[in-house]
């Protein structure tokens, strides 16, 4: 008894064929473009962009400025180190992403400079102690080799912790909450000079992921 | 005729849409005329560190809530702009029949005038 026509083999596979070419041709085709941070309207995932890094760092830089406690009474600038900055959230993120955002404004605002010679798992910059092994070398001029006690140790510490936390909502919709997690501490009295906390929190599908 | 006339009559009969808000007139707030608040002259107070504190308040008068965007541009002495975070847009909602606040403060002492934008979310909800 011969097969039904549309149980053949050969239009089985005729089928699927015109079936993906049809799909293929309908699917969007996205061409790439350079997106202006100053006017980004692209769309939002339920992850940490760059806009949150800038509006985490905006509202941190904020607080800390109108708090006046970085306003040094005798006048100058803060030396401050880059503590420990915790990454609690599901996705792989360098908290420089934060950090260097906060840095640059206290630099500009100038209350507040970082130094790079002092850092949690060593120098940021090991240049500055790798320069002064050259004191003595009779190959360089010793008059612009820097001389002893020069460097300025830290008065105050930046650490904190991004943490995440996800809800499931309603109607197949999940709640994201991102906290931002700032400290200053007077590292003399290993006070905490200035604290705050900045949540962002995004609402979206459950199909959309945070990691 | 007799169509048209019957909804001339109801036309008439129709209430008058509310105003929307007046756009501010102060020249250091723009806002898009899409964003439907109501808002005065910006609050300016000069801190004793020579920072410049600013804050103004944004009025909903309709039933709806609404998600704008806001930043605040700095500008030096001789009008340059003045890079910084601080000025990065952010996302604010004003609740309907209420008011929020746009506040912030300047990046360095020499950044004396400021701009405050205002403009619709474009990423809100039922955009």
């Amino acid at each position: 008894m011969p097969l039904p026509a549309f149980s053949r083999p050969g239009s089985l596979a005729t089928a699927a064929l015109l079936a993906v070419l049809g799909l293929s041709a309908c699917a969007e085709n996205i061409a790439t473009t350079r997106i202006d941070p100053h006017a980004d309207r692209s769309e939002m995932g339920m992850g940490l962009d760059a806009r949150d890094f800038e509006e985490a760092a905006g509202a941190a830089v904020q607080s800390m400025l109108s708090s006046g406690r970085l306003d040094k009474p005798s006048g100058g600038r803060y030396v401050m180190a880059i503590s420990r900055m915790t990454n609690d959230t599901m996705q792989r993120i360098d908290t420089d992403q934060l950090v260097k955002k906060i840095r640059v404004d206290l630099l500009n605002s100038g209350k507040v400079v970082t130094t790079t010679a002092v850092g949690l798992d060593g120098a940021e910059d090991p240049m500055a102690m790798r320069a002064r092994e050259l004191r003595g070398s009779r190959e360089f001029s010793q008059a612009n080799v820097a001389g002893r006690g020069r460097m300025v140790a830290p008065d105050l510490s930046l650490s904190g912790k991004i943490l995440q936390r996800n809800v499931r909502l309603d109607g197949g919709a999940q709640r994201v909450d991102y906290y931002f997690q700032l400290t200053i501490t007077e590292i003399a009295s290993g006070l905490a000079f200035w604290e705050n906390e900045i949540p962002i929190s995004k609402r979206g599908s459950n199909r959309s992921v945070s990691w | 005729m007799l169509g048209g006339a019957v909804l001339a009559l109801l036309g008439a009969c129709a209430p008058p849409e509310p105003p929307a808000p007046a756009l501010p007139l102060d020249p250091r707030v723009s806002m898009a005329p899409d964003v439907l608040l109501a808002s005065g002259s910006p609050l300016v107070v000069p801190q004793a560190n020579g920072l410049q504190r600013i804050s103004l308040v944004l009025a909903n008068p309709s039933a709806q809530d609404r998600p704008v965007m806001h930043r605040v541009e700095w500008f030096d002495a001789e009008g340059q702009p003045w890079p910084t975070n601080l000025s990065s847009p952010r996302r604010m909602t004003v609740p309907r029949f209420g008011e929020a606040f746009v506040t912030g403060i300047a990046p360095h002492a020499r950044a004396v005038s400021f701009r405050i934008v205002i403009e619709r979310d474009p990423l809100a909800p039922g955009r």
